[in-house]
């Protein structure tokens, strides 16, 4: 069986004393006086979209800003995570819908969002994914240093809707932000409650033809960044 | 201070005026040069086309001849100083009387310009060149030796020079030894960028530290006709009246 | 034996592959270099990822049980393949259990050296390949010429002819277009193919982690969209810690494509858990040896299952600047390939990748981990030279040529009687301007003038001037 003879093999030509051991610590990573500054500046420098939503009304300054944008279109919100955690205040008319795996979504024919946020709901289907045109997720933290999000798979959310449609919304809290990687990485446990999760820096991205960069390839051609309080 | 010259095969059978260059330049500088005749080659050439056996005969010979005082060797190439110093040692078995050896003179050999300016404290020779020049990072000399500063700082202090830098002076120049004959058309190719950018600096000659780049790139000048000359290190800075 | 001075003169001939080349390895190395200045401890950063590999490889066995036993607990499983055959049976296997007429895939260079998109088409199953520069050589019928950038030897032009002539679509040079219909072609095959196949930039065995980095989202697609992801890596790929990725990641994307850090940084534990809406069903690693724990047995060649697949010392190397990738035919191109191809095949394959080398040291200088790659170079010629008796050259008289050589190093008086020889014998042979006839001095004198030997050598010239003295 490969598995027992690979394992001996190796287990032989094993070399434990000869190898130094793992660092004990790591080099160093940089810090900022404002990380939201780094953060906003990094967002815009791979041509995402960053919008400040920490004061006043914000929340709902920022989706004009995108509706204004995008044009009449429907959001779709991954899960009710984006909500609790971003304390978007929504009326749902069937509040089973998160947990049925509805597609949820809001319907914005003009950039006049005031909350709370109206919410309708679908059952889920492959049409309709493929069908978005704006999709809204949480993430579960940030890193200053590169403009990055990360977004997880979890209860009630999956891995598909947030790559899915040209324009993608992540709503990021103040709080969640980490300085750079190094730190990000010291508590990061992949696997611990998630299959899956992803560091999202920017736009869908390709430069194969000729070092040309051209967005949007197969994710999102648009990438929003909201920072609320 | 006296040192032994390892002249090199090639400047000894090719280009034996940088050798009396870089003898003139060190006795200037208050250096007795030591010259043992019985001196061959490093024995690079074969080492660096995969016969590590036939090196270390050659290599063998070379400690003989360099192995009976502990004077400080200098080399007046880059590659060749490479092979004593970072090669040389590993050709025989680690721990053997023959890699001690190795060891001790790889210690005490220095590259002529780093033997000048680094141990010697010597950045003028009293040379004067006016003429607009360029420089060839050798890579052995750059990469194995970490030597770049040395050079420049020689070549800015000859009298009435213009030093100008050429783009990608740090690239290969395309020779690397047997290199240079198993794949010719790659080495040209390399080369002939090299020569590009030579002739975009504007310089009248290019200057450099190993005449194994100096004959490859010189090569391609020639056979192009391109007016500008190669020199190596230790003739520019030898000119100066006695 | 993998003839790479034919394939080279072909490549330098080729003048749209010379403008391809220059044109985007000197954007890639520029952006290369302008992110890395902007990194105050780079060395750091590099002695840091090449002492966790160092540490790693030593222990490989140990450190892929764990990644093993972590997957496993999160409901995947396992496989070991000892070459690529078997590798490939189990992805025949896993499609046939899936009824899998269709899979995507994301970039994998150890996909492409089992050959696994030519297996599966012999299977009736498509592999449709999702990277933009894969899908455009896999279109093209032909093998990526860069670890990083596969399409890197076509120009738009040639782009938009196959895009016209494969696809059916109105030829456009622009490539926003191109890209468009691209997404839009495989958008379709995401939705519809029934496995996804993935590559592994590093499996994390404390988590049991599988990372994927990537700038598109075809990755993010094909480990999201059907139902079952496979997962293929080499048993080098394995690494102990997640703290140590914010190393590995920040060298990686700087040296391979000049970002501060790529687009997508994906997470793979295992298919989707219980309480998550998508995702596949059920996750496979496939974990390959493929010849990498041969190379473990050398202590100081394993250090080339260091290499975190950046492709920078391909993009900073003279040779590979001057002919690209495919004149070196095997699946790993450049100095890295020059390294590993020779070990991973045979010495007999792959004879002349050792040689195809200038030894520069450009790529040592570049490598994330700090692979003495010229070192090895030189370490795996004297292997070539023993192995085949003296006939790994071209030159088949070259040992001979060689021991002649040595034994005149060998005694000052045969090296003068030999230089003295020589010089006589010059005028006869060497003009200026013309070419030599034969053997290596033809070689030379194809584009360079022959350098003279001295009238009198520097020995002569000196003894004699002491000698007045």
């Amino acid at each position: 069986m490969s598995r027992s003879a690979l394992l001996d093999k190796l287990r032989r030509l094993a070399r434990p004393e000869k190898a130094p051991g793992l660092p004990e610590s790591l080099p160093d990573f940089p810090t900022y006086a404002d990380p939201v500054a780094q953060f906003r500046n990094e967002v815009e420098r791979v041509s995402g979209i960053f919008l400040d939503a920490r004061a006043e009304s914000g929340v709902e300054k920022a989706l004009n800003s995108i509706l204004a944008t995008q044009g009449p279109c429907e959001i779709y919100w991954e899960s009710e995570d984006v909500f609790l955690r971003h304390q978007i205040p929504y009326r749902l008319r069937n509040l089973e819908a998160f947990a049925q795996g509805h597609l949820i979504y809001s319907s914005h024919p003009n950039p006049d969002v005031k909350l709370p946020l109206l919410l309708l709901s679908k059952p889920s289907s492959r049409a309709d994914l493929a069908a978005m045109s704006v999709s809204a997720t949480s993430a579960e933290c940030g890193i200053a240093e590169t403009g990055t999000v990360v977004e997880k798979a979890g209860t009630g959310r999956g891995r598909a809707q947030a790559v899915l449609a040209p324009a993608h919304v992540t709503f990021l809290r103040e709080q969640d932000l980490f300085m750079n990687h190094a730190d990000f990485f010291a508590q990061f446990q992949p696997g611990m409650d998630s299959s899956y999760a992803v560091l999202v820096t920017g736009p869908s991205r390709t430069a194969d033809i000729e070092k040309t960069l051209v967005l949007g390839v197969h994710g999102p051609q648009r990438w929003y960044a909201v920072l609320t309080r | 201070m006296k040192v032994a010259l390892f002249v090199t095969c090639l400047v000894d059978q090719l280009y034996p005026q940088v050798g009396l260059s870089a003898v003139k330049v060190l006795r200037k500088a208050g250096v007795e040069v030591n010259f043992d005749q019985r001196q061959t080659c490093c024995g690079q050439p074969a080492f660096n086309t995969g016969y590590g056996d036939q090196a270390a005969h050659v290599a063998r010979h070379m400690m003989e001849v360099f192995g009976d005082s502990d004077l400080p060797i200098v080399v007046p190439s880059g590659s060749c100083a490479t092979m004593v110093k970072v090669f040389m040692p590993g050709l025989f078995p680690e721990g053997s009387a023959q890699w001690r050896l190795a060891n001790s003179l790889a210690a005490r050999t220095f590259e002529f310009s780093d033997f000048l300016v680094t141990h010697l404290g010597v950045r003028k020779t009293g040379a004067r060149f006016p003429a607009v020049v360029t420089y060839h990072d050798s890579c052995h000399l750059l990469r194995e030796l970490r030597i770049s500063e040395q050079p420049r700082a020689l070549i800015r202090e000859v009298e009435g020079i213009e030093f100008r830098e050429m783009e990608n002076s740090t690239r290969c120049c395309g020779f690397g030894g047997t290199f240079s004959v198993k794949f010719p058309e790659i080495s040209v190719a390399i080369g002939q960028d090299k020569v590009r950018w030579i002739r975009e600096s504007g310089a009248e000659y290019v200057v450099g530290n190993d005449v194994s780049c100096l004959m490859h790139i010189g090569g391609l000048l020639r056979r192009q006709q391109v007016p500008v000359q190669t020199i190596h290190l230790a003739e520019l800075l030898a000119k100066f009246d006695d | 034996m993998i003839d790479i001075r034919r394939n080279s003169r072909k490549a330098l001939a080729d003048s749209q592959l010379q403008k391809n080349l220059l044109l985007t390895l000197s954007k890639t190395m520029a952006a290369r270099n302008q992110v890395v200045a902007e990194v105050d401890n780079w060395e750091a950063l590099r002695t840091h990822a090449q002492t966790v590999k160092a540490h790693t490889v030593a222990n490989l066995g140990k450190y892929l049980e764990t990644l093993e036993s972590r997957v496993i607990a999160q409901g995947g499983q396992v496989l070991w393949a000892d070459d690529a055959r078997e590798a490939v049976d189990y992805l025949l296997d896993i499609a046939r259990r899936y009824s899998a007429t269709k899979v995507v895939k994301s970039k994998s260079m150890l996909g492409e050296e089992i050959h696994l998109n030519h297996e599966l088409e012999r299977a009736n199953i498509a592999s449709i390949e999702t990277d933009l520069g894969e899908y455009i050589v896999q279109l093209a019928d032909e093998t990526p010429s860069h670890i990083v950038m596969p399409a890197l030897h076509k120009s738009r032009e040639q782009v938009a002819d196959l895009f016209a002539e494969k696809l059916g679509m109105e030829r456009t040079e622009d490539v926003e277009r191109i890209t468009l219909t691209a997404r839009q072609v495989l958008r379709q095959h995401f939705l519809t193919a029934q496995m996804g196949i993935s590559g592994v930039n590093f499996a994390v065995a404390e988590t049991g982690s599988i990372v994927v980095v990537e700038n598109e989202g075809n990755a993010r697609l094909s480990v999201s969209l059907p139902p079952v992801h496979v997962a293929i890596m080499g048993i080098e790929k394995v690494i102990p810690r997640t703290e140590d990725l914010c190393v590995f990641l920040k060298l990686l994307t700087r040296n391979a494509t000049g970002q501060k850090i790529s687009t997508y940084v994906n997470f793979v534990n295992g298919g989707r858990r219980d309480d998550e809406r998508d995702g596949p069903r059920d996750f496979y690693l496939i974990i390959l040896d493929n010849g990498r724990s041969q190379i473990l047995k050398d202590e100081y060649l394993s250090q080339t299952l260091h290499c975190i697949r950046c492709g920078a010392c391909l993009d900073t190397c003279p040779v590979y600047q001057s002919i690209g990738g495919h004149a070196y035919i095997s699946t790993y191109q450049g100095p890295i390939g020059a390294i590993l191809t020779p070990q991973l095949l045979s010495m007999d394959e792959a004879r002349e990748h050792p040689f195809a080398s200038s030894l520069c040291g450009a790529c040592h200088d570049i490598c994330p981990v700090k692979i003495e790659i010229p070192h090895i170079l030189l370490k795996l010629r004297d292997q070539a030279q023993r192995e085949s008796g003296g006939k790994a050259s071209k030159i088949s008289a070259e040992r001979i040529i060689l021991q002649i050589w040595s034994w005149f190093m060998q005694s000052a008086s045969r090296y003068r009687q030999a230089s003295w020889v020589a010089r006589r014998l010059q005028p006869l042979f060497i003009r200026t301007g013309k070419r030599f006839p034969v053997g290596p001095l033809r070689a030379w004198s194809e584009k360079r003038e022959i350098p003279q030997l001295a009238t009198k050598s520097f020995r002569e010239m000196f003894v004699a001037e002491e000698g007045e003295k």
